[in-house]
């Protein structure tokens, strides 16, 4: 049993999906928005981002390796949603961790321990649960967009008071740092 | 708690803090801050009723007791309390505890101040704690600094 409101729905979306390594977590009923669960990766909100549970996937598929392997892609996929809001691991504040088996508890706190300062760990809650696609770990994350953040969207705010009027003065110039702007922000 | 139960609680905690050099990041022998800012919210872990990484005695009410008890003084530490629990995650060991969960629950909060909640049962908790309890509070920088 999950915690996440939106867990029955994903769980109802991939009925038919069997083993992990073999079947994609796939199913497409949803992807009229795009995504193939009724889900956003990730949405931002009061200067947080929620990152959705991430599985140890690639492409849909499980990371064969077991629970350790699954950690390690799952932490992969926080970081790569992050990036796409400009943040980074060291800007995660909370994490849950979904475990198909609680007795897994010390492999994954030793997988999970590699992916982070130890002086900057965020605050975590742990629970053994069941979980869709025979994945044996979810994570999920909740993380502070930080200045560089709240610069980009002054930036994108300037930028639009600009085109509003007529002999404005110049933008300020482009961040060095081109990463894509939270394109899933709400 | 059990005699089994303690020396399943110890062996966890001690195989997390010996399992490999340097896992203890500082003061916890986990892999986690206890309580984290993110803007205006402080982030408290998820706590089970433990005592200096030993469960308390009792079963899930003492257990409950103590956990609530964990998540005011570690608010306490960064100046907020529990009138500024936001909403709180009440994760069961056996949802046959969800009645007997209330009433202690309520020793905790005002009633003019409840927070969002929500409480389920899960397959199994750290340490095999009958339960474990995580909170988001909301105290503005403002009010701390």
């Amino acid at each position: 049993m999950g915690l996440r409101s939106g867990d029955s729905d994903v769980v109802t979306a991939t009925n038919g999906c069997s083993g992990p390594h073999t079947s994609p977590i796939l199913d497409t009923s949803f992807a009229p928005v795009g995504y193939p669960f009724p889900l956003r990766r990730s949405v931002s909100a009061g200067g947080l981002v929620a990152v959705s549970g991430q599985f140890g996937q690639v492409d849909f598929r499980l990371v064969p390796g077991g629970l350790e392997a699954e950690v390690h892609q799952a932490l992969r996929n926080v970081a790569a949603v992050l990036q796409s809001h400009g943040a980074r691991m060291r800007d995660v504040v909370k994490t849950t961790i979904y475990l198909a088996d609680v007795d897994d508890f010390d492999r994954m706190n030793r997988a999970y321990l590699e992916h982070w300062d130890p002086k900057r760990l965020p605050a975590r809650t742990t629970a053994g649960v069941s979980l869709p696609f025979n994945a044996l770990v979810e994570i999920e994350a909740w993380a502070r967009l930080g200045a560089a953040s709240r610069w980009r969207r002054r930036l994108r705010a300037a930028r639009r008071a600009a085109r509003g009027r007529a002999g404005s003065p110049p933008e300020p110039a482009a961040p060095r740092q081109t990463t894509a702007a939270g394109t899933e922000s709400a | 708690m059990s005699d089994e139960t303690a020396r399943q609680v110890s062996s966890a905690v001690s195989s997390a803090e010996s399992s490999a050099s340097g896992f203890a990041p500082r003061d916890h022998p986990l892999p986690l801050r206890p309580v984290v800012r993110g803007g205006d919210w402080l982030v408290v872990s998820g706590q089970v009723g433990h005592k200096d990484f030993q469960l308390v005695d009792g079963g899930m009410e003492a257990q409950l007791r103590q956990a609530l008890a964990n998540l005011r003084d570690s608010l306490a530490a960064h100046g907020g309390s529990m009138t500024n629990v936001t909403k709180v995650n009440v994760l069961l060991a056996d949802i046959a505890d969800f009645d007997a969960m209330n009433p202690v629950y309520l020793e905790f909060f005002d009633l003019d101040h409840l927070p969002a909640r929500t409480a389920c049962a899960v397959a199994g908790l750290p340490f095999g704690a009958r339960v474990e309890v995580e909170a988001w509070a909301y105290v503005p920088v403002t009010a701390t600094s």
